[in-house]
């Protein structure tokens, strides 16, 4: 009896379960698209019929999106992220947000004869970008290939040990800051968007996690906070560009942002200043003396996957 | 990821039109003279006259130096000044301080000197806005033996176990 009594039961079990599995599903996705579409009608809903308690809480839907706010507006976001992040870390957190510098035109160019893949780039960045460390999140991949090859698929970004090896070359990769970025076009909330200097830029306050973007890109640039990045106290990067690197919370997307904390205040990128064989460089296209744009008339270079139509504004070439 | 192409991009990039009020950022040469080793020399060289060959006494200071570069140099002072150690010397007799280095390696090394004088060869620090400094040959390739380092490399992220290939997937 009892074996059959569990025999019974064990199907309707299973069915319940397969049902419950699809309950949840949908309701994951409902939830999700009502949430877009709530975020869109954000502006026009009135934040005076909630009940006074949850205003806070609800304030953060009903804000301006980052390129409608005022200076003004700006300013009490910033000091708004500023608290929260103080909060979370226990730390003097010093929040910037620099504008685009007017006749900027960044590059970055990488010459693949230089790169001996020590990844001194990877770690500058990690540390300067507050990127979590366990798991690891790390905007720049480099990709050890044979040489002759120019198959990325081949390409191995788990190798160790003393370097340069023979018969290898290194090829990092990260954002390449598309001038026709997919990533985009691809986000539902307009949370990431390209700036007039050059740079795309995530909003962290606005991603909604939902990783379009990551599928749209197709350098593989994008990461994506599975769990609250976990970073030493003790090795905080505490300057934090609202746009840029600072600690981001759980569940949103982000990446290479050219350092834009950094570079709009004239200084150069981590990576760019890490790099022991000069195989990084960064500049202003528009600056005609500048090693980019120098680079950019003598040499024979080339962009990844150029038939897309990315316009990256990220090249390499072998100097 | 599918093949790449390789093309010249000069006339598929899109170079911006030179706007008014360009930002020309100005280079220098990055100062040296603070990095060199056992420097002001004059501690302990103060006789003038003498005259070294190649090989080291086993107690000198200098006997980490190896050399390792051109075949065709046989002695320091085809390189340092002979009566006056703490400066360089061209090889058409002219005097160089030793801070002045990369006037010694352009003598021999003229199409790296055109790359590093518009910073395609070596590298470039400071600011993009207004003054960048540009490292001398010496601060990537030792004078005695130039041949870069090979180095350990920073560990990778873990391989993911089965299941995800990908570090961002
Ligand atoms: C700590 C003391 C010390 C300092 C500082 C020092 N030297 Fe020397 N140097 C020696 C000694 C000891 C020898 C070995 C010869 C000797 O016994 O006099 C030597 C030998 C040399 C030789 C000759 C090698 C040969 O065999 O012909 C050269 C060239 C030289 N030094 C260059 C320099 C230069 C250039 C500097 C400054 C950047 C410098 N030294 C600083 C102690 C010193
Ligand atoms: C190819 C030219 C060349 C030759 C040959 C040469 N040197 Fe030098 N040496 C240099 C240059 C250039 C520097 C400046 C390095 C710097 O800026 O740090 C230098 C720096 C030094 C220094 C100071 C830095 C240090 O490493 O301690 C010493 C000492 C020195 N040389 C000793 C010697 C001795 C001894 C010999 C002979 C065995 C020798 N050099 C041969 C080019 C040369
Ligand atoms: C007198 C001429 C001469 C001078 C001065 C000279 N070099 Fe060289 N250098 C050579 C020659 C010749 C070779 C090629 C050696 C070979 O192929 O074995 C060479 C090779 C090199 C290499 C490649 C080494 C390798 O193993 O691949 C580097 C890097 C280099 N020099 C840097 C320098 C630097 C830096 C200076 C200035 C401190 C300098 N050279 C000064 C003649 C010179
Ligand atoms: C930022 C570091 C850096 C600086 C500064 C630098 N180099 Fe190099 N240089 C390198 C690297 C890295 C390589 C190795 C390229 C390779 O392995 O093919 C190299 C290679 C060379 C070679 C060998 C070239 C060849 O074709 O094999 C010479 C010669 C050389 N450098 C000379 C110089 C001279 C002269 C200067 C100064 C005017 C200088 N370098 C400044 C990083 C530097």
């Amino acid at each position: 009896m009892k074996n059959i009594d569990n025999d019974n039961s064990s199907i309707p079990n299973e069915l319940k379960r397969a049902q419950r599995v699809e309950k949840k599903t949908k309701q994951v996705l409902d939830t999700k698209i009502e949430r877009r579409g709530f975020l869109k009608m954000a502006a026009a809903a009135a934040a005076a019929t909630l009940p006074a308690k949850e205003a806070p809480a609800f304030f953060d839907f009903f804000k301006k999106h980052y390129k409608e706010m005022t200076p003004a507006e700006k300013k009490v976001a910033i000091a708004k992220l500023e608290k929260k992040l103080e909060k979370k870390l226990g730390l003097d957190i010093n929040v910037t947000n620099p504008d685009p510098i007017d006749n900027a035109h960044f590059v970055y160019g990488l010459d693949l004869s230089k790169c001996n893949g020590s990844r001194k780039c990877v770690t500058a960045c990690v540390k300067e970008n507050n990127q979590g460390r366990d798991p690891a999140i790390q905007y720049i991949k480099v990709l050890e290939m044979d040489i002759g090859t120019m198959n990325l698929e081949k390409g191995d970004q788990y190798y160790n040990g003393i370097v340069p090896k023979k018969g290898k070359f290194y090829m990092p990769i990260q954002c390449h800051q598309c001038d026709n970025p997919p990533c985009v076009k691809s986000c539902p909330v307009e949370a990431t968007w390209k700036e007039k200097d050059g740079i795309v830029v995530i909003d962290s306050e606005w991603c909604i996690g939902c990783r379009y973007c990551m599928a749209a890109c197709p350098y593989e640039a994008r990461r994506f906070n599975y769990s609250e990045p976990k970073i030493p106290k003790k090795e905080v990067n505490t300057t934090q560009g609202y746009l840029s690197n600072r600690v981001k919370p759980k569940g949103v997307v982000e990446k290479c942002h050219f350092c834009l904390h950094r570079t709009r205040e004239g200084k150069l990128p981590a990576c760019q200043e890490a790099c022991p064989t000069g195989a990084r460089k960064f500049g202003n296209l528009n600056d005609p003396k500048s090693d980019v744009a120098i680079i950019f008339k003598k040499k024979r270079i080339f962009v990844l996957k150029e038939e897309l139509n990315t316009s990256p504004r990220f090249f390499y070439y072998f100097g | 990821m599918s093949k790449i192409h390789m093309v010249n991009l000069i006339l598929l990039f899109m170079v911006p039109s030179m706007p008014k009020g360009n930002i020309i950022a100005e280079v220098k040469t990055m100062p040296r003279i603070k990095k060199i080793k056992n420097f002001p020399c004059s501690k302990c060289h103060k006789n003038k006259k003498r005259n070294f060959q190649i090989s080291l006494p086993l107690n000198s200071p200098h006997n980490e130096i190896v050399f390792n570069h051109m075949p065709s140099i046989n002695s320091c002072y085809q390189c340092h000044s002979k009566n006056n150690i703490k400066g360089l010397i061209l090889r058409d007799g002219r005097k160089l301080s030793l801070s002045n280095s990369n006037q010694l390696c352009w003598q021999c090394h003229g199409e790296i000197k055109n790359d590093w004088r518009t910073g395609l060869h070596g590298k470039e620090t400071g600011s993009w806005l207004t003054t960048k400094y540009r490292y001398s040959c010496i601060e990537c390739h030792e004078a005695h033996s130039p041949r870069p380092h090979s180095m350990k490399a920073e560990p990778s992220i873990q391989r993911p176990k089965f299941g995800i290939t990908k570090q961002e997937h």
